[in-house]
């Protein structure tokens, strides 16, 4: 074997080796999450939440919204998450320096008055320029937080600090949230007796072309357009075997920004959000996670499979891009923070499972991925590959990819079934079959993108577009 | 160096001709390929299958279930048995009932509907829903699916048994209360509750198990709708080593002001497990007398933060001016929360408090330009 033929063996059987331990992984996912949900669905028909909404002796939630120029939707936005189905709860908006009319809309509709309010800075943040409290009894839960300018991730701190009570919720300010979310959201934290749960996330759905009316989603559909109906499939993939599963091993690395709650007390004594990285959500997680694992206490964070929050995708290539090269910035980052638990038997199936997956198939997977494929090109002009065995190895992986897409539909349709529409059904198994042509390539492109982008040290978050939910467009960049 | 990388790539190539001469032939590979395209077919046929079924179902229980309420509506406002017998043998009623008494799944969505129709009626209407789960001896098929081997399946069917008030069954729902399956425990832990009120708590005597904050949040609901019994026999509550048995019991105290339990929360202010001492302060609160706020200033050294806090808010409450010099003291506190909360139960305690913190400390610096204001403010 010369030394070109050595190479072009090492490249093809390192891929197709790289490959299979990735799709046993899947095969250990499928496995995982189907026990997690069988036991959750098992467990929730016996459930009744509303006894979490209605009892005084239900534990107390401090829900941070950030919020950022959010004008357009601001009263609605807050409207709607005052009347979230929960008693024990209080409301921190923190305006996060918008350059907006946010925080005088917020004022005029809602009676504010500013008053004096000690805020124990247990975690650094930008400085409060004042604190708003309602003089009408009716919006007694509210607390607006007026700061300057410092990204989600101080704003979110700057609400852990005014917050009081025993639970943090996290949500983006636009996002709907179903009825029961929130005490669906609570109720891993009661459950456990032998483990403290830190934190606890749930499925997120997409609300593009779906019915809203006054915050409330009325009636779900499948997105009309092709890129946000793409990422539908991939949500159900990435939340109902993904998280699922990691949650069965209790090795869950993430729980999304978008809605998640968190032990106020861990989260403190961890120090907060990290301000200085885009993937504050994931880094959160992590510290917490390190934190229990480095002071001996047995923990656990917890993830649910009932889709509780309802949130707008990107629709435009160029958004999507942002949005991944962002996200892999975020992994990048966090990793890199942690790197002292990869393979570290001391952090259990974090140091020796979660970490090295989310390093070597999650991080590398896009870079793999390109490289694998670059190989292929010059191969192919070199004159040097095997035409069938060329053919047979994307195809296998491709293959294994639609298995893995159609499985996770089946188990929606066996679970939560949101799309009620045979035709639905039936359009995302075909968008399992286009993923692979229009969407995978964009994603594993804007990934590499981030990784050059982290080499030339950027930090922007990047301007994230919304349609809105009534069409009307607003601008959502919480770091200018 | 060269040396090693020779024997390096020497042992890459072995394997690599291992691997492609046994594993990953052209050959392997196609065959993959094929069995997963037949298993792609396979599950989505099951999706569709699965679709037309549930779809089915789904209007075969909507049917039922129209029938079904009708029936009960009927039965829900007789007033005699003559009047429920009357309504029972209508002869459309008679038809739709064959039909739920044909197969398991349908006897068992009657058996659900009963239940859950129960949960929202008291006196007459519920007796009048009783009398028909046992004309129809539908106990037959709820004992049946107590037998059956899958929890979910038992865990039902005592919820069931519950809500249809079968106090017939309480000896044996009794001995699932201390069962290793969780879910199974705590549905006959509720079971019994909701059956025989605050008697069904003797399940505390003999728990090993810890009984989750979520049980004790059901369990405390579920009481809530029973008369307060007398709950003098907690005593033993108190000396049990399963410290969730204890918690609960504190809250109970707590719920229900049990000013008998005084001296047996005071012994828990001074317990081993920190969560039982931050329940006990926040328990004695609540069935406080004029010792309380002493006891609790002399445990406070021992607590952490969160407990500590507590006993400042308490003492905003019940402290008197015996715990002045200590909340004073406080003022100086590295925490700038000890200081709010200590000033603000000096400010409830003394009269002339606002006005001794302002000579006492700097109002133009921080925090006491904040505290100061914000007292000043909430009072």
């Amino acid at each position: 074997m010369n030394i070109t033929d050595f190479i072009f063996q090492f490249f093809s059987y390192g891929i197709l080796i790289y490959s299979v331990s990735l799709l046993l992984f899947y095969v250990l996912i499928v496995i995982c999450s189907i026990a997690e949900i069988k036991l959750y669905i098992r467990k929730s028909s016996f459930t009744d939440y509303n006894l979490l909404a209605s009892s005084e002796y239900a534990p107390t939630v401090s829900i941070l919204a950030p919020a950022y120029n959010e004008g357009a939707n601001i009263i609605e936005n807050v409207r709607s998450l005052l009347a979230v189905h929960y008693n024990n709860i209080e409301l921190i908006v923190i305006n996060d320096g918008s350059k907006d009319d946010s925080l005088q809309k917020l004022i005029e509709a809602y009676n504010l008055v500013k008053i004096p309010f000690l805020v124990n800075e247990k975690i650094k943040t930008k400085p409060i320029r004042g604190i708003y409290k309602s003089n009408n009894s009716l919006y007694h839960k509210l607390i607006v937080v007026d700061k300057i300018n410092g990204g989600k991730a101080d704003a979110l701190n700057t609400g852990i600090n005014v917050a009081s009570n025993k639970y943090l919720v996290c949500i983006d300010v636009d996002c709907i949230l179903e009825q029961d979310a929130m005490l669906k959201l609570i109720k891993p934290f009661l459950e456990e007796t032998k483990k403290r749960v830190i934190a606890t996330g749930g499925v997120i759905r997409i609300a593009n072309s779906c019915e809203i009316v006054n915050g409330k989603l009325v009636k779900v559909h499948l997105p009309k357009q092709l890129l946000p109906r793409m990422q539908s499939l991939e949500y159900i993939r990435a939340f109902l075997l993904g998280r699922m599963a990691w949650s069965r091993m209790n090795g869950l690395l993430i729980i999304s920004g978008a809605f998640g709650a968190f032990d106020r007390e861990i989260a403190i004594k961890a120090g907060g959000y990290n301000a200085a990285t885009v993937g504050e959500d994931m880094e959160l997680i992590v510290r917490m996670r390190r934190y229990m694992h480095e002071n001996k206490l047995p923990y656990k964070v917890s993830f649910i499979p009932d889709p509780l929050c309802w949130t707008e995708v990107p629709g435009s290539y160029k958004i999507l891009g942002r949005q991944r090269n962002r996200w892999t910035r975020g992994t990048i980052e966090t990793l890199q923070i942690h790197k002292k638990m990869f393979f570290n038997h001391r952090f259990g199936i974090l140091g020796i499972i979660s970490y090295p997956y989310w390093f070597f198939f999650e991080l590398l997977a896009p870079l793999i991925e390109f490289s694998g494929f670059v190989f292929f090109i010059i191969s192919l002009i070199s004159g040097y590959i095997k035409w069938p065995f060329s053919i047979l190895l994307p195809g296998f992986i491709v293959a294994f990819g639609f298995l893995y897409s159609i499985f996770a539909i089946l188990i929606e349709v066996l679970t939560f079934n949101q799309y009620k529409r045979r035709s639905d059904i039936f359009k995302l198994i075909l968008i399992s079959f286009a993923e692979p042509i229009f969407f995978h390539p964009f994603v594993v492109w804007s990934a590499v993108r981030g990784n050059i982008d982290f080499l030339r040290k950027k930090k922007s978050w990047g301007e994230m577009t919304r349609q809105g939910f009534n069409s009307q467009k607003s601008i959502n960049h919480l770091r200018a | 160096m060269f040396t090693f990388l020779n024997f390096f790539s020497g042992g890459i190539e072995k394997i690599i001709n291992y691997l492609g001469q046994h594993f990953f032939t052209q050959q392997t590979l196609f065959n993959t390929i094929i069995i997963v395209g037949f298993l792609i077919i396979i599950l989505i046929g099951f999706i569709f299958i699965y679709l037309f079924r549930k779809k089915k179902l789904w209007r075969r229980k909507v049917f039922l279930q129209i029938s079904l309420n009708n029936f009960i509506g009927e039965i829900a406002i007789c007033e005699s048995e003559d009047e429920l017998n009357e309504v029972y043998s209508n002869p459309a009623h008679q038809k739709a009932m064959r039909q739920f008494q044909r197969r398991e799944m349908d006897r068992n969505l009657l058996i659900s509907e009963l239940a859950e129709t129960s949960k929202k009626f008291r006196g007459i209407t519920m007796d009048n829903i009783l009398w028909l789960f046992e004309k129809m001896n539908l106990e037959k098929q709820l004992v049946k699916n107590l037998g059956n081997k899958k929890w979910h399946k038992k865990a039902k069917a005592i919820q069931q048994l519950a809500y249809l008030q079968q106090k017939k069954s309480i000896k044996y729902i009794f001995s699932f209360t201390n069962h290793e399956n969780d879910l199974l425990r705590m549905e006959a832990q509720i079971a019994i509750v909701k059956m025989i009120g605050f008697d069904g708590l003797k399940f505390l005597n003999t728990v090993t198990y810890p009984v989750s904050e979520w049980q004790q949040l059901r369990l405390i609901e579920e009481l809530s709708s029973h008369h307060a019994a007398d709950l003098r026999n907690m005593n033993q509550w108190f000396k049990s080593e399963n410290l969730t048995v204890l918690n609960f019991t504190l809250r109970l105290v707590e719920i229900y002001r049990l000013y008998d339990f005084y001296d047996e929360v005071k012994d828990c202010l001074s317990h081993q497990s920190m969560t039982i001492c931050k329940t006990a302060a926040v328990t004695i609160s609540q069935i406080s007398n004029e010792t309380t706020a002493d006891l609790l200033v002399a445990h406070y050294p021992d607590y952490d933060s969160f407990t500590q806090l507590k006993i400042l808010e308490v003492l905003q409450v019940d402290g008197t001016k015996n715990q002045l010099p200590f909340l004073f003291s406080l003022l100086d506190h590295g925490d700038d929360s000890y200081k709010l909360e200590a000033a603000k139960a000096i400010v409830k305690i003394s009269k002339s408090g606002m006005e001794k913190i302002e000579k006492m400390v700097d109002g133009t610096l921080f925090p006491w330009n904040i505290i100061v204001p914000q007292i000043k403010n909430v009072a």
